[in-house]
């Protein structure tokens, strides 16, 4: 195995230009993620990679080869689909041998690789059902299980969560990223939900309109936006023009006509000094922390306060306070 | 390099489709248009004036256009609502009544016909049992003409419509209704603005398929019609006078007649769009209403199951009779074997059975051959050649029976390099022909269906997996479409099983099929032996509807 590199990619449908000049290497063990809003382009991109659509324009290589041409069957590639695609006329046992079997391997290693599998997915108790009989999640463990048996090159997985309740969603999500540590299979996790991909993700690429807006450690990304549409589609954040860094104490180090700040990284308090005066507008509880909105004379700004249950440093709405970047050097 | 060798299986196929809708289809209608066109000397519209001029065939034209028209009007009525009284008031008794009212689907148009006369005929059950009852010197009323032939094919047609109706009523959501009902709408209004706009797609494909078969109708016509003449019943007059000219004439004219009325409704369906709601909450019958609306609809729903089960019972009772008794008695009470044991003992007499089972099985089997690959492609594909190809293959639809026979005729009574060199009319195989193509549309609606309902994700995991295209298609796509795709086989064995029309005018001394045998038998005052084959291939239709409901619960329930 080795790297897999999506190099200068285009793809039009028809005349809709979906994806425009991405450039993507996956290092080899890593789970890369595609995050973006719905009609960004990222499944598309992921349908080039399996070979189910042949780019406009552009390569894929794995390593030094290139796979552009290759037959979606030649390219050994695991796949969870968003429906989980699951053969429903057959069992869970056999779904999961059906790629074994296609490679005439024999009896003992199809049953070999398949309890394996079906171990580390935790299906052992269902290998003989039918697909129509599993729920959700089981068959989301099919799914998955059906796409590592092969030992493909890549496990790719099309919002495999969507068909998900939220508290499933978390724990399938933990499951997914403990087996491909396990296996250290490549893979490209596809999402829409930032969460998702900041808590999974060794190296994310922010999508939109068919580019690749910002790629790197879900840390970077988080921390240090490199525009708004990142900055608000992964979390929320406050600008801050250019002309206000020297009343929020910014020393002007940098050239960048705003800045991105996180509401965590705000305070409110009674302290004039590197702040800005305000009026509580509206205050959110939410359990671990309190979300506060404040109005200056020309600007909104989020804070968020951790609930410390101290009552008495709580804010009210109409409070008069100042605003001020809470670590400046988190900017 | 493996590409190439799809594109040549591919490429191959369209060949041979092109082959059949060419050899089969196209050049033998174009032999019916030049047949027509002929005169004594060369071409001519000489036979269309000869046709038109005359009155009486003038009047055939007006016949058979009232009696498409008579056939919407009272199985729309009928149909409508059936389907609103089973969606809405039907209780505990909703599935068997659901079944009972599909099940004319499946027996035989001559059958009916048949059951029918034994019934309200001239010496039929019911006609003298009134007569007996109250002492009237006359039968009470005449089972013949255009009255006759509605009631019949209202009887067999109305399962279109509600079937239709039915299933599109799903898709009407009950919160809508429940919406217009607490702003204070009537069930009048909630019919007209909530109901209708979602069922006219579904109402406006009943008219198409209840009119084609009104004005194609034959056995009725046939057997009851009296003096009442339509052009299905002229054409097999002209053939069996061997004026060709004049059949091919009438054959074009029925054509014409089918596909403006077809083209006109689709024109008007295209502007309707798709009002059904895709998250519907289903309709939950109303308990306890007693509305005038709901007493009626009880009626109906009762009169018509009695339709439905007196010919059936009729017909399995008199033929345990022997046929004197049939003739002679009013209630016949002696019972015989005889009738069956005719059939089963004789050879000859059991050999129309066995053709018409062979015919309709080689016609499912080489229908599902050409259509199946031909579906999945064009619904893999959507190109405009494919496009194309579903219109080509779906030509047949447009045709009433007795003009694919006609055709038939005219294309391969002579050698033709499309039957490789022979001539077919007096063959066996002339028969199946028909039947396939006749059935080739059906099929390709249900296979779409099939198809379509078939999670496309599917073919690309097994592909994923390393798959190639025919393990995938003969492991994965067949197995999860091949019940959809059945129930469209026996569907098309049940119509062919007693196909009366493209059989009287196709058969030969090799392929004597049931139906003909029927209708012969019974003319020759075996009545006993035309039952019991009545009975026979009612069974057999039962049982594959049994089939049907296991395979393809989806789209009848």
């Amino acid at each position: 195995m080795s790297d897999i590199i999506l190099k200068n990619i285009s793809h039009s449908f028809d005349t809709t230009r979906v994806l425009d000049s991405v450039d993507i290497t996956i290092k080899k063990g890593d789970f890369f993620t595609l995050l973006g809003p719905s009609g960004c382009g990222k499944t598309t991109l992921l349908r080039i990679l399996a070979g189910f659509i042949r780019p406009t324009e552009g390569q894929v290589l794995i390593g030094d080869t290139d796979i552009t041409e290759w037959a979606p069957e030649k390219r050994n590639m695991g796949i969870v689909f968003q429906n989980y695609a699951l053969f429903p006329n057959m069992t869970v046992r056999e779904n999961i041998s059906y790629g074994l079997k296609i490679r005439r391997q024999s009896k003992a290693q199809i049953k070999e690789k398949c309890d394996y599998y079906m171990d580390l997915a935790g299906l052992k108790e269902l290998e003989g059902r039918r697909i129509n009989e599993l729920s959700g999640g089981q068959q989301q463990r099919v799914a998955i299980a059906r796409a590592l048996v092969i030992e493909p090159q890549m496990l790719l997985l099309d919002e495999p969560m969507s068909n998900l309740d939220v508290a499933l969603r978390v724990k399938m999500r933990e499951e997914i990223r403990a087996i491909q540590k396990k296996t250290g299979i490549t893979t490209l996790f596809i999402t829409h939900d930032q969460q998702e991909a900041l808590s999974i993700s060794d190296q994310i690429a922010v999508m939109r309109d068919g580019k690749v807006l910002q790629m790197g450690a879900p840390e970077d990304i988080y921390n240090h936006p490199n525009q708004e549409f990142v900055a608000n589609f992964v979390g929320t954040s406050n600008i801050i023009p250019q002309n206000l860094y020297e009343d929020f104490g910014i020393c002007s180090h940098t050239d960048a006509p705003y800045l991105f700040v996180r509401p965590e990284h705000m305070a409110i308090s009674h302290d004039p000094q590197n702040g800005i005066p305000a009026r509580v507008e509206e205050v959110k509880f939410s359990g671990m922390y309190y979300e506060y909105t404040v109005t200056t004379t020309d600007n909104t700004y989020r804070v968020i306060e951790i609930n410390r249950g101290d009552i008495s440093k709580i804010w009210h709405v109409n409070d008069s306070c100042f605003v001020k970047v809470a670590n400046i050097d988190g900017v | 390099m493996k590409k190439g060798k799809i594109s040549i299986f591919r490429y191959l196929w369209y060949l041979i489709l092109g082959f059949l809708i060419l050899g089969y289809i196209i050049v033998p209608f174009f032999h019916t248009f030049m047949q027509a066109l002929e005169t004594d000397s060369g071409y001519g519209l000489d036979v269309f004036r000869e046709f038109f001029q005359n009155p009486n065939q003038r009047k055939v034209i007006g016949n058979t256009v009232l009696l498409g028209a008579a056939s919407v009007l009272t199985c729309g009525t009928i149909g409508i609502m059936l389907a609103m009284y089973m969606t809405f008031l039907a209780g505990k008794w909703k599935k068997i009544i659901h079944i009972l009212l599909l099940s004319p689907m499946m027996i035989p148009g001559v059958i009916t016909v048949i059951s029918f006369i034994q019934l309200y005929g001239e010496s039929g059950i019911l006609t003298k049992g009134i007569q007996y009852l109250l002492h009237l010197e006359q039968i009470p009323f005449q089972f013949q003409g255009f009255g006759a032939i509605v009631f019949v094919v209202t009887y067999t047609q109305y399962v279109y419509f509600y079937l239709n109706v039915y299933v599109a009523m799903k898709y009407v959501d009950n919160s809508s209704i429940e919406a217009a009902r607490s702003m204070g709408a009537s069930w009048f209004q909630i019919f007209k603005d909530v109901i209708w706009p979602v069922i006219i797609p579904a109402v406006l494909s009943s008219v198409i398929v209840t009119f084609a078969s009104g004005i194609s109708s034959f056995s009725a016509p046939n057997l009851i019609g009296g003096s009442f003449k339509v052009l299905s019943t002229q054409i097999v007059k002209s053939k069996a006078n061997n004026h060709m000219e004049m059949a091919s004439v009438q054959v074009v004219v029925l054509f014409l007649i089918s596909m403006i009325v077809m083209l006109t409704i689709q024109y008007y369906s295209k502007r309707y769009g798709n009002y059904a709601s895709d998250r519907s909450t289903a309709i939950a019958p109303l308990k306890g209403t007693h509305s005038l609306l709901s007493f009626i609809s009880r009626i109906i729903i009762f009169i018509q199951i009695l339709l439905i089960l007196l010919p059936i019972i009729t017909i399995v009772y008199l033929s345990f009779v022997p046929t004197s008794s049939i003739m002679q008695d009013i209630f016949p009470h002696t019972f015989t074997l005889e009738n069956y044991l005719m059939i089963f003992q004789k050879t000859r007499v059991l050999k129309p059975l066995i053709n018409s089972l062979k015919m309709s099985a080689i016609a499912v089997i080489a229908g599902l051959v050409i259509t199946v690959p031909s579906s999945y492609m064009i619904v893999k594909y959507k190109s405009k050649f494919h496009a194309f190809l579903k219109v080509l293959l779906m030509l047949p639809w447009t045709m009433p029976a007795s003009v694919v026979a006609i055709n038939l005729i005219n294309a391969f009574s002579q050698k033709s390099i499309f039957a490789f060199g022979n001539a077919l009319i007096g063959g066996f195989y002339i028969v199946p022909i028909a039947y396939t193509i006749n059935s080739i549309p059906l099929l390709l609606n249900s296979n779409e269906v099939a198809i379509m309902g078939l999670n496309k994700n599917l073919e690309e995991a097994s592909k994923s997996l390393g798959a190639n295209m025919a393990h995938t298609f003969f492991r994965i796509i067949m197995p999860n479409i091949a019940p959809g795709i059945m129930a469209g086989g026996v569907l098309v064995l049940i119509r062919t099983l007693g196909e009366y029309t493209m059989s009287a005018l196709l058969y030969g001394v090799f392929n004597r099929p049931i139906s003909i045998s029927m209708v012969t038998a019974m003319q020759e005052y075996k009545m006993g032996l035309s039952l019991a084959y009545g009975v026979i291939v009612i069974l057999i239709c039962y049982t594959a509807l049994g089939i049907i409901f296991k395979l393809d619960k989806k789209r009848f329930f």
